[in-house]
């Protein structure tokens, strides 16, 4: 069993490459032209070797594709290779069946190009020195981590209590443990498997403490980069933070913002992580929002009317996370309990006790208002073992509100306020984390929590060596212009015409206005026209409009484009009148601008979601499709209905069997390469993501390519990512659009890539990370990471270049009009223009 | 304000018994479905694939499926319509990709077999992690990695720490 764990070189993989092999040797059959490792599906970063057997590449010809990760699964089939004459779409398996290939470094194939190691470095493009927020983590290979259970006879409760009994043995132990409660890490080995020590807690209680080894971490193992982090944890720690939810925080560098009763805690978030090569340790700053209210506050401020109190107060004060100081845990509020106050008593170790008298003992706290109501958070973690729900009570006056809600949120000055302090250009940001490791190596406490597990923490931030993708070219009717050093071709507008236009111009079309705003729709309608005339746009019949009185209109297949008075008042109406222009144009279906695409018979597509604001179960999945943009730059954008809970799509084939069917309606044959860019799915859930939509989407594919007689396509399955927290300085500044990262800061196990393709003016950008998490295209890295940089130039809402590639753009668009406005799928006529832009 | 939703059980569609949150399902699905794959025989149907229908049911099932509408709308309603003008001419680009050779796609696992990193064995099941840790181990200390699970009780002072290991040391016994 262990042999078809598959690791290393052991494994008789095909994709072994030959450079690195002991000698291949000549098999019967060999591929016509790709290499060992060509056509091999990629799986995600953490797909276990064995199996990579699940990957795609076994369901290419095997109809049994529902296998996953077992490894057990012999069956599949190094022999359903097909013989040599195989087409240009196979993917090969990774590993022979055992029964068919003895273990050794044989390989499948033979090479037919001269040994060159492949990697996901991209070549192309300026050199550019970065800096990123990472710092690198030198330990030493031969560590070893024991692992200690600990019990305590009689068994305590609070494990901050156990916590503090254990540190007073803290000579037995030697200065570097780690506690949690339960599980003890040292680099210590005492001599025998059970040591037995006694205690005395506060209050006088004799203990025993149990302490027994059961097993050791080598450097080797994920385990230790969990210890890892715990470590880390504890040394910072030492710096006098304080843990709130899962990050730390400063609460005495606290930023106050007094009139909207705030406080911002400047904190970190911090994890260890195995990068590239390097065990790095990633910081990013973060905030947290403090409200300086407790919910009883919140309560006093409630309506005094005891008819409306308890509505009003339930309604301000549901789904609020809160924090409680005296353990630092947060909690959503779900209910509100008026029938109990504090004196109310609960069962506690076998005797009723008040809450008054609960929280005086334990924690030593007073509760003021005896009268107040208590609030009532379900315990999610719990819920999932025993019971459905099992229940926190706590005491308003001792609840912190975290967070912002709605209100806040749209309040602009606040939001406006808080930005000055949250959103930090990038010399700032440096300097901040140079401070914290600054701290961290100066503390004396957390200092010694690094001296006594051996961790080294390099002092300078981590460099990246990235490039810049040269300036793409945006072609127009009658021209190409650069895009720019900044991604920005705003200024093109004045002499080029947009590339497709009506050819006979728009001739049916209606205004409607209130009557009191005809001046400024007459002003309106004149830059309108100016902009869209010399942009290629005709209206025929400038004249007629009418202004009628403000009336419904429900008639759905019809492209509408709503300006706001406030807009049409502006004095900027030239450049609106131009953007108005260009939504005009792309609603009826038509192409404000285009990129060069080097490759043909493409398909690009886009997926993301978006929650229903009407119904929480709900959300909705959009798919956005290109056509084959060389010569028709058009897409197909579908959306269908899906479970809120649900982090994998179900209904994604149907769409794009759609979005298929559309191209081959207008270039009467199917894609022969499809690019999907998967959003919408956060990076726990790859292994899922693979199993579940990927190899599906392959199958699918295969068989839908055979009904119609042609050769399944190359497919990249790329999973995209905003919210990673790594980022990039270029000599204390951000790094211009096009600047991409594939080495150093990225994961072994995947092959991915930072781009950072848009440009920001305030604060500092985010990378945009990109996971090719199945590929047969047969493409270079350096195109790839090209390809993925022009489609972020097509995102026709704005004259430059988007985080995301337009198409996932255009998907979320989409995706979060249905959710939040029409709550319905739209007609299918619509399917071809941009009608939510 | 019903956030019972999300905490909601729900059961597994291959065996009852198997409870979780809602959220969980389809993480559940994907490793149930391999072990109850030869036990009960559940069609997936084709605009759906969260649903989960016994076959005898499946014909019945896809003709009043709710997802329907995907592709009945589709091909019942108004197609969008075509005209000349949205489309041009072929743009030129500089470059040309498709006379390019294809070249191999990147497969990270080949490096990370061979790398000095760690690597974490994901979406396994238990008995797979443990044997994918072991293995771990043997290819970066060397064939004779002790795994010492439980130390026996009987343990000589001298060898109460186990010495450091050099991987340099045991490189020539690595393949």
């Amino acid at each position: 069993m262990a042999e078809d764990q598959g690791r290393g070189r052991r494994r008789p993989l095909d994709d072994d490459e030959p450079s690195t092999s002991r000698g291949s040797r000549d098999e019967p059959r060999s591929k016509i032209f790709k290499d060992s490792s060509s056509g091999g599906s990629r799986s995600d970063s953490r797909a276990q070797p064995s199996s990579s057997d699940s990957r795609a590449g076994s369901s290419r010809s095997d109809p049994r594709v529902e296998r996953s990760g077992a490894p057990h699964d012999r069956e599949r089939v190094g022999g359903s290779q097909a013989p040599a004459g195989a087409t240009r779409q196979e993917r090969r398996d990774e590993s022979g069946s055992t029964d068919r290939r003895p273990r050794g470094d044989r390989f499948d194939m033979v090479a037919t190009r001269p040994a060159e190691l492949v990697s996901k470095l991209g070549k192309d493009g300026r050199p550019i020195r970065l800096q990123t927020n990472f710092f690198r983590l030198n330990t030493k290979p031969e560590w070893r981590i024991v692992h200690y259970c600990v019990e305590f006879e009689p068994s305590i409760e609070n494990p901050r209590v156990r916590m503090g009994i254990l540190s007073e043995h803290a000579n037995v132990l030697g200065s570097g443990y780690l506690f949690d409660g339960l599980q003890l890490f040292t680099t210590r080995k005492f001599e025998q498997e059970l040591t037995v020590l006694r205690g005395k807690s506060r209050l006088d209680i004799d203990y025993t403490i149990s302490i027994k080894c059961v097993g050791f971490i080598s450097t080797a193992e994920p385990r230790f980069l969990q210890v890892l982090n715990l470590i880390l944890r504890r040394s910072m720690k030492g710096l006098k933070l304080e843990l709130v939810g899962r990050n730390f925080f400063d609460p005495h560098a606290k930023i106050e913002i007094r009139e909207h009763k705030l406080e911002l805690w400047p904190g970190y978030e911090t994890s260890i992580r195995q990068h590239e090569k390097d065990i790095l340790l990633c910081t990013e700053i973060a905030h947290k929002v403090m409200r300086t209210e407790t919910v009883y506050d919140i309560m006093r401020r409630c309506s005094q009317n005891p008819s409306r109190h308890q509505d009003e107060f339930r309604l301000n004060v549901l789904d609020l996370i809160v924090l409680t100081d005296y353990n630092n845990k947060t909690y959503r509020i779900n209910d509100v309990d008026f029938g109990q106050t504090p004196k109310s008593t609960f069962s506690c170790k076998g005797r009723d006790i008040s809450f008054v008298e609960y929280y005086q003992t334990k924690y030593n706290i007073r509760i003021r208002d005896h009268n107040q109501p208590l609030l009532i958070s379900k315990n999610r973690d719990k819920a999932q073992k025993t019971n459905a729900s099992e229940l926190v009570v706590l005491i308003p006056e001792l609840c912190r509100v975290t967070g912002l809600n709605d209100n806040m949120r749209s309040n602009f000055q606040l939001m406006r306020s808080m930005s000055e302090y949250t959103r930090m250009n990038p010399n700032r940001r440096i300097d901040r984390l140079r401070t914290f490791n600054r701290r961290l190596h100066s503390t004396p406490e957390s200092v010694k929590v690094l001296r006594d597990w051996h961790m080294d923490l390099d002092q300078n931030l981590t460099e990246v060596q990235g490039r810049i993708i040269e300036q793409q070219k945006i072609v127009f009717h009658h021209g190409k212009v650069p895009a720019g050093e900044t991604a920005d071709w705003t200024r093109s507008f004045r002499d080029q015409k947009m590339l497709t236009t009506p050819s006979d111009g728009i001739d049916r079309w209606a205004v409607i206005a209130p009557e009191r705003n005809s001046y400024e729709l007459k002003t309106l309608l004149e830059n309108l026209f100016r902009a869209a005339n010399g942009m290629g746009l005709k209206f025929r019949s400038p004249h007629e409009y009418s202004a009628i009185k403000k009336r419904g209109y429900i008639d759905r297949a019809v492209p509408t484009q709503v300006v706001t008075i406030k807009t049409a008042k502006n004095r900027g109406l030239m450049s609106i009148a131009t953007k108005i222009a260009i939504q005009l144009n792309c609603k009826l279906g038509y192409t404000p601008w285009m990129i060069e695409l080097p490759l043909s018979g493409l398909m690009t597509i886009g997926f993301d979601i978006a929650k229903s604001t009407r119904d929480r179960k709900r959300a909705y999945g959009a798919l956005v499709a290109s056509m084959d943009l060389q010569q028709n730059s058009t897409y197909f954008s579908t959306v269908s209905e899906c479970s809120a809970f649900d982090v994998l799509s179900n209904t994604l084939w149907p769409m794009m069997a759609k979005a298929l069917r559309q191209y081959s309606r207008e270039h009467k044959k199917l894609p022969t390469r499809i690019v999907f860019y998967r959003d919408g799915v956060s990076s726990g859930s790859l292994k899922q993501l693979f199993e579940y939509e990927v190899k599906d989407i392959v199958e699918k594919l295969d068989a839908e390519y055979k009904r119609a007689g042609a050769d399944p396509p190359q497919l990249a399955y790329i999973v995209v990512t905003k919210s990673m927290n790594a980022r990039f300085f270029a000599n204390g500044g951000n790094p211009p659009p096009g600047t991409v990262v594939d080495d150093v800061i990225t994961l072994p196990e995947r092959y991915d890539f930072y781009l950072v393709s848009q440009q920001v003016r305030q604060g500092t950008v985010s990378p945009t990370s990109y996971n090719v998490v199945y590929s047969n295209m047969g493409i270079s890295p350096d195109k790839m990471q090209k390809l993925t940089y022009k489609m972020c130039h097509l995102y026709y809402n704005w004259s430059g270049t988007t985080r995301v590639p337009a198409v996932c753009q255009y998907a979320k668009k989409l995706a979060t009009l249905v959710g939040t406005n029409l709550h319905a799928i739209p007609q299918n006529a619509l399917e071809k223009k941009f009608y939510y832009l | 304000m019903d956030n019972g939703d999300e905490s909601d059980m729900v059961n597994c569609p291959y065996n009852k018994e198997h409870k979780m949150l809602r959220k969980k399902l389809q993480q559940h699905i994907l490793k149930c479905r391999v072990i109850y794959k030869d036990t009960v025989q559940l069609m997936i149907c084709p605009f759906n694939k969260a649903h989960l229908i016994p076959e005898p049911e499946l014909y019945q099932h896809t003709k009043s499926c709710e997802d329907r509408k995907i592709i009945v709308q589709y091909q019942t309603s108004a197609a969008a319509v075509l005209t000349e003008d949205t489309r041009h001419a072929k743009i030129e680009s500089e470059e040309n990709w498709d006379d390019d050779e294809d070249v191999p796609d990147y497969n990270p696992q080949v490096y990370c077999s061979q790398a000095n990193i760690v690597r974490e064995p994901n979406g396994l099941f238990p008995s797979q992690r443990k044997a994918f840790i072991k293995e771990e181990n043997r290819r970066k200390f060397g064939d004779d990695y002790k795994e010492e699970k439980k130390p026996p009780k009987a343990k000589s002072r001298v060898d109460s720490r186990p010495a450091p290991y050099d991987p340099r040391m045991h490189n020539s016994r690595r393949h």
